[in-house]
């Protein structure tokens, strides 16, 4: 063991931990396994293992050997590491060490070939499924397809890789949003749309959210979900008047499934400051360095088929099956286009857009860089209206945007100072309320609900 | 389990009156096209919400009441007189006896071939059991014993007969690798019985089982259904600081999507029409929705009556 342990072509071959009899047959590297899951969850190399050394490139040739391009990656890995361990004043440590990486690079660069014919059998079964599913259930199904216009991870934090899980279906190895997370997100939407309407507006979508997504009694506590969203206004549905305080949702939200082929990229986060972060140093200094971590992605592009079904219905709800649908769509549409799926959102992952279309931009955060009349706005006036500036000039173009835009727009561009005094003598507020400009004014204003005092 | 050939049918013939021409058991096949929760309650294991297993072979199951009454209120639904004649109601039997769905092809991952479908002789043997009550093999009709397949005699534990599709060939060994597992493969999967398997079913995905089908043992077949199901953490989030809720983790063991069962439907002796009412309810409904966690997307299964 101790001799064989010296040598270190023996030592690399037994880095990737399995049983010998596993070993012969899908080689040391596992390059016959063809199911990305299989690779990634149980042929995964180990940073420590075997090697006395730590292997810091580990997590991301994990990642590299799943996704789409990771072969010919991992082969400019090698080469890389070999050309910089001959290269000139190269210490014969350092040298024999990126030799050694090398070999495991260009190892792990022979993966098992995909079935690209699992693709198509899968997405003719996605089809399929949502023609049976009319069948079954007639009127009482809505699909369709979105397609992602940034990158996309689900289930990052979970997996063998340390938070660089990714959602693949076991059998294909195939990404896909589960049932539980199209569900999810479509909840969250209507429980901000219901905290942000008012009036009759309010109980109309209270009513849709608690038949489509049920409710428990801690749900309709103070603190819970409904509580929060609805407030003193949850009494009153009509759903709830009729005395029930727990209920299964009516509508089944299915797993979304690649409707065209998908993508597996890979990509990364970069922590500028580790040790600051692990709080090591006081101040974040820009002489350390940087820790790049890798997980895997789905590719912008890809199309995915959405299916809400409702399996349960009941004469004499407030609502007709077609409105109580068309909510739920409208839910998953929001959700999807305006806060994505998944995670790291708030980094511009996760975005879509309604249909099979082409992707705007083949980048991540695409979904960042889409320009609305806000964004636009947004833009052209941030810093600019301060009491110095002419910057009522600014308002007629600013009560043009939605209520949404509006609001946005309202609290980056109007200086903080100002937003915090919200007085009628003031002469900024003047500005809103008097002058060539003022009807704009007062009506951004009312719109926003701000009274000056 | 090799002379099982031999055995001769249940002699349970439903209608003692020879004159009539008895209706026969029919088999309900179940492909779960999304992961099935079919709970088996709360657990103090590691898994808080288990899915309902056979006591003495750890196999999963679908009980015959959760089947009986997702096709009741399939039918109810529709009219509720049919649903009360077939499935009875207060003072007035059902016409139907439902059985237990019984699992027969569970998908494993491979290292070759992406995943495969693997079977074993007690299931193959459920199976064959199950078809011979029904009208298919019945010993009136003759050659009927070719419509049917021969279970083939259990291979030894860590060996398997093996499809081409997922078997492996290098430094002279051959196997299959489930999981991190090696089988070795002694034969090829019995073609009678990969041909009688595939042409239960149209799915897209049932058909690319060609060349995927895995006969392990008994055993070994155990080792996978108990311990390769899906188990997915949840847990719920604050709407107001999106964040997660304490002590609301949980995780959820499911039957993955693409498993087949099977159940047997018999009409007992004074169903008449019935019968035909549920047919037509299968026929008309090839997707239908059983087990827990509907709500997000659970347990819709492909159903055919054949």
């Amino acid at each position: 063991m101790r001799a064989a342990l010296k040598n270190p072509r023996i030592m690399e071959a037994t880095m990737i931990p399995m049983s010998k009899d596993v070993r012969e047959l899908i080689g040391p590297w596992a390059e016959q396994v063809d199911n990305r899951a299989l690779l990634y969850e149980k042929y995964a190399l180990p940073k420590v293992w075997g090697e006395p050394r730590k292997i810091d490139n580990a997590g991301r040739w994990n990642v590299l050997r799943i996704v789409t391009r990771g072969s010919a990656l991992l082969s400019e890995d090698a080469q890389r590491l070999r050309s910089e361990a001959n290269g000139p004043n190269v210490q014969p440590e350092v040298a024999e060490k990126k030799r050694t990486y090398a070999r495991i690079a260009e190892s792990m660069a022979k993966v098992g070939k995909f079935d690209t014919d699992l693709v198509q059998a899968w997405n003719e079964n996605a089809q399929k499924f949502m023609d049976d599913l009319r069948k079954s259930y007639p009127e009482r199904l809505v699909t369709f397809e979105a397609t992602l216009q940034s990158r996309l991870m689900i289930n990052m934090a979970g997996g063998v890789v340390e938070n660089a899980g990714i959602c693949l279906d076991r059998c294909f190895g195939l990404p896909f949003l589960p049932g539980s997370a199209v569900k999810g997100i479509a909840r969250n939407q209507a429980l901000w749309e219901i905290k942000r309407a008012s009036g009759q507006e309010k109980k109309k979508l209270l009513d849709a959210a608690l038949l489509l997504f049920g409710y428990a009694k801690p749900d309709l506590s103070r603190n819970g979900a409904f509580g929060w969203a609805a407030g003193a206004d949850l009494g009153n549905t009509v759903t709830l008047t009729r005395g029930t305080n727990e209920f299964k949702g009516l509508a089944c939200f299915l797993p979304a499934y690649p409707t065209t082929k998908p993508k597996l990229v890979v990509d990364l986060v970069n922590s500028h400051y580790p040790n600051y972060y692990k709080g090591r140093h006081p101040n974040a200094s820009d002489n350390e360095e940087p820790r790049p971590n890798y997980f895997p992605a789905v590719e912008s592009g890809c199309s995915f088929g959405f299916a809400v079904v409702l399996t349960r219905w009941f004469n004499g709800l407030p609502l007709s099956e077609e409105e109580i649908l068309g909510h739920a769509r409208k839910w998953i549409e929001n959700a999807l286009t305006k806060n994505g799926a998944g995670a790291k959102t708030a980094a511009g992952y996760g975005w879509f857009q309604v249909g099979r279309t082409a992707p705007t931009q083949a980048q991540p955060a695409a979904g960042m860089n889409k320009a609305t009349p806000a964004d636009a706005f947004i833009d052209q006036w941030r810093g600019k209206l301060n009491t110095k500036d002419n910057f009522p000039a600014a308002l007629p173009a600013m009560n043009q945007l939605d209520d949404d835009g509006l609001k946005r727009a309202f609290e980056a561009v109007i200086p903080e100072q100002e937003r915090r005094r919200l007085r009628r003598k003031n002469p900024y507020w003047q500005s809103f309320t008097s002058g060539r400009h003022a009807e704009a004014g007062k009506s951004i204003l009312k719109r926003l609900n701000l009274q000056l005092t | 389990m090799s002379d099982t050939q031999q055995n001769q049918p249940e002699t349970n013939n439903p209608n003692p009156n020879p004159s009539v021409k008895p209706m026969q058991t029919k088999i309900l096949y179940l492909f779960t096209r999304t992961p099935l929760h079919v709970g088996a309650g709360a657990s103090v294991g590691a898994i808080d919400q288990p899915i309902i297993r056979e006591r003495h072979t750890g196999f999963p199951v679908i009980p015959g009441s959760s089947i009986k009454g997702v096709l009741r209120d399939a039918m109810s639904r529709k009219e509720q007189q049919d649903a009360d004649r077939v499935f009875g109601k207060q003072d007035a039997a059902g016409a139907i006896a439902i059985g237990e769905a019984k699992i027969l092809a569970f998908p494993v991952r491979s290292a070759k071939g992406s995943f495969a479908f693997i079977t074993c002789p007690l299931a193959l043997e459920r199976l064959r059991r199950a078809i011979n009550n029904s009208g298919e093999q019945s010993s009136a009709v003759p050659n009927s014993g070719e419509q049917s397949f021969k279970v083939p005699s259990e291979p030894d534990d860590m060996t398997c007969l093996a499809g081409k599709a997922v078997t492996l060939e290098r430094n002279n060994a051959k196997g299959v690798v489930l999981e991190e597992y090696k089988f070795n493969v002694k034969g090829d999967f019995p073609q009678n019985c990969e041909d009688y398997l595939l042409d239960l079913l149209e799915d897209a995905v049932w058909k690319v089982a060609k060349g995927r089908l895995v006969l392990l043992s008994n055993g070994d077949f155990a080792h996978f259904v108990r311990n390769a199901c899906e188990v997915s953490q949840h847990v719920a989030i604050k709407p107001d600081t999106g964040t997660a809720r304490p002590g609301a983790l949980f995780n959820l063991e499911a039957v993955p999507a693409e498993t087949l069962f099977f159940a047997p439907l018999t009409p007992l002796m004074r169903c008449n029409e019935e019968w035909k009412l549920l047919e037509a309810l299968i026929n008309n409904n090839p997707i239908l929705q059983f087990g827990g966690d509907s709500t997000t997307g659970l347990g819709f299964c492909s159903v055919k009556l054949a």
